[in-house]
């Protein structure tokens, strides 16, 4: 990380606060409207301040922290592979964020496919023939990254907005080119 | 319409009826047509490109031929990419099943779900009973320690691998004979299970500790000279003794031998050797009466 990027990174764990304490009537979940409300509103002002390209990259950014985070603080990532995509599994159907699957997964080339069925960003959206999850995209590079030490490229290639009936991602490893 | 439109028309018409009937060759209208006719012409023929695509990976998909990758941006197989998908994780999860990870469910296919899960809990419960049945062949049901059978093929085992210098330990419980017979087998048992707390209780996690006869115990220490088998055995003595303190009723009296061997040397011939001495250490406790660390030396 760049002294640029460790100055602007502000957010830690302890950001999302006692809920159980702030929320004793309420809880901690919403309807999944709510959050798609949040999100593609925040999408759209940002697309139409910076451009639908700057606004798909700070989304794919603000994924990959919050992978990031997710992996140090909800992940157990000294689990071997299998161990540790069970829990990533687990999880993410626990929190009612996916249903994660592994289509591929080359352990020597780190290379994967990993598909998120009833998705919490996009499943059920009208169909645009376009991608829209570059959230998600940021978050799995985002715990790959940390799984791994290795930086990740996450590619989302089917996407229920495209018309699928499931997101479909491959993941790769960066080549980290030499000057 | 005039009448080259309609002719166009038919033209199109036939086209689309021909993809039905599964003939995707596109071909050319056979004479120019206007803005509105090409329009749908491109449309027939991106429908056309799409159902062939499709037709292609659905006959594939039949043959099972998962490596057939679906046509990107095909609205027209979305429910069949998604079986794909389920069959293409469905592969992995059988891969990892296959490598001994029976945690996976499936929970995506109907009945197949079912069946399969089905599968995987009678593999776990198979699992369940040869681990069960392999601890049972290598475990003393009285200590929960390894048993004879076990302790000779480590002993082989270790003789083969390179950790040495290794130690090897018998361990005889003094007395019980006596208290089988005064007292009774119940509390001779107690007696056994005292002598193989105590001895557990004092050694490291990558000792090897066996009930080798009925009062007769053996450890292999590998990675361990002479002289850090003698801090081991101090552990046992202090061990002991603090058993002693806490079940002053039914106190534990254990002869001790050791024997270290290098590398080359015959483990069985340092086994007899440590029985030797276990012997030895059990003649000088009955002589002196002593119970403790002076008779070890």
């Amino acid at each position: 990380m760049s002294n640029v990027e460790k100055k602007r990174y502000r957010f830690h764990w302890q950001n999302l606060g006692d809920i159980a304490e702030g929320r004793p009537h309420l809880g901690n979940s919403t309807h999944v409207a709510v959050y798609r409300l949040m999100q593609y509103t925040m999408r759209e002002v940002l697309a139409t301040r910076y451009g639908a390209e700057t606004a798909s990259d700070i989304l794919r950014e603000a994924g990959k922290l919050a992978g990031t985070e997710f992996c140090k603080n909800v992940l157990s990532a000294d689990l071997d592979f299998n161990g540790f995509i069970a829990e990533l599994q687990d999880q993410l159907r626990a929190l009612n964020v996916g249903i994660l699957r592994v289509e591929k997964a080359d352990l020597e080339s780190l290379e994967l496919v990993l598909t998120v069925s009833e998705d919490l960003d996009c499943s059920g959206l009208p169909v645009t023939d376009e991608t829209v999850c570059e959230y998600d995209e940021g978050f799995l590079a985002g715990v790959l990254q940390v799984y791994t030490g290795k930086k990740f490229h996450v590619r989302e290639v089917d996407c229920w907005a495209s018309g699928e009936r499931t997101c479909r991602f491959v993941a790769k490893p960066l080549v980290e080119r030499s000057l | 319409m005039n009448e080259q439109e309609r002719r166009l028309l038919r033209e199109v018409t036939e086209q689309l009826g021909r993809a039905a009937r599964g003939d995707f060759t596109l071909s050319s209208l056979s004479e120019p047509a206007g803005a509105e006719i090409e329009s749908l012409t491109a449309a027939v023929a991106k429908l056309v490109g799409e159902l062939e695509d499709a037709q292609y990976f659905i006959a594939a998909l039949s043959l099972g031929r998962l490596d057939v990758d679906p046509p990107p941006r095909n609205h027209l197989i979305a429910s069949f990419k998604q079986l794909h998908s389920s069959l293409r994780h469905l592969t992995w999860q059988t891969q990892q099943i296959a490598a001994g990870d029976l945690n996976q469910r499936v929970d995506f296919l109907g009945e197949f779900s079912v069946a399969f899960n089905s599968l995987i809990d009678s593999l776990r419960e198979k699992r369940l009973a040869e681990d069960r049945l392999r601890y049972v062949s290598n475990h003393d049901p009285l200590t929960d320690l390894y048993n004879r059978g076990y302790f000779s093929e480590e002993l082989e085992r270790v003789e083969k691998g390179r950790r040495f210098p290794v130690s090897i330990m018998v361990a005889d419980l003094d007395g019980l004979k006596r208290v089988n017979d005064t007292l009774g087998h119940a509390i001779g048992d107690r007696l056994i299970q005292g002598a193989a707390q105590v001895i557990r209780s004092a050694v490291r996690g990558d000792d090897l500790v066996a009930r080798i006869g009925g009062d007769e115990f053996a450890i292999i220490l590998p990675e361990t000279d002479a002289a850090t088998a003698r801090e081991v055995l101090d552990r046992i003595r202090g061990s002991e003794e603090l058993f002693n303190q806490e079940n002053s009723t039914s106190p534990v009296a254990i002869s001790i031998g050791i024997a270290t061997a290098e590398q080359g040397d015959s483990l069985a011939e340092v086994l007899r050797f440590a029985d030797q001495r276990m012997y030895e250490n059990k003649f000088m406790r009955k002589q002196t009466g002593g119970s403790g660390r002076q008779e070890d030396e």
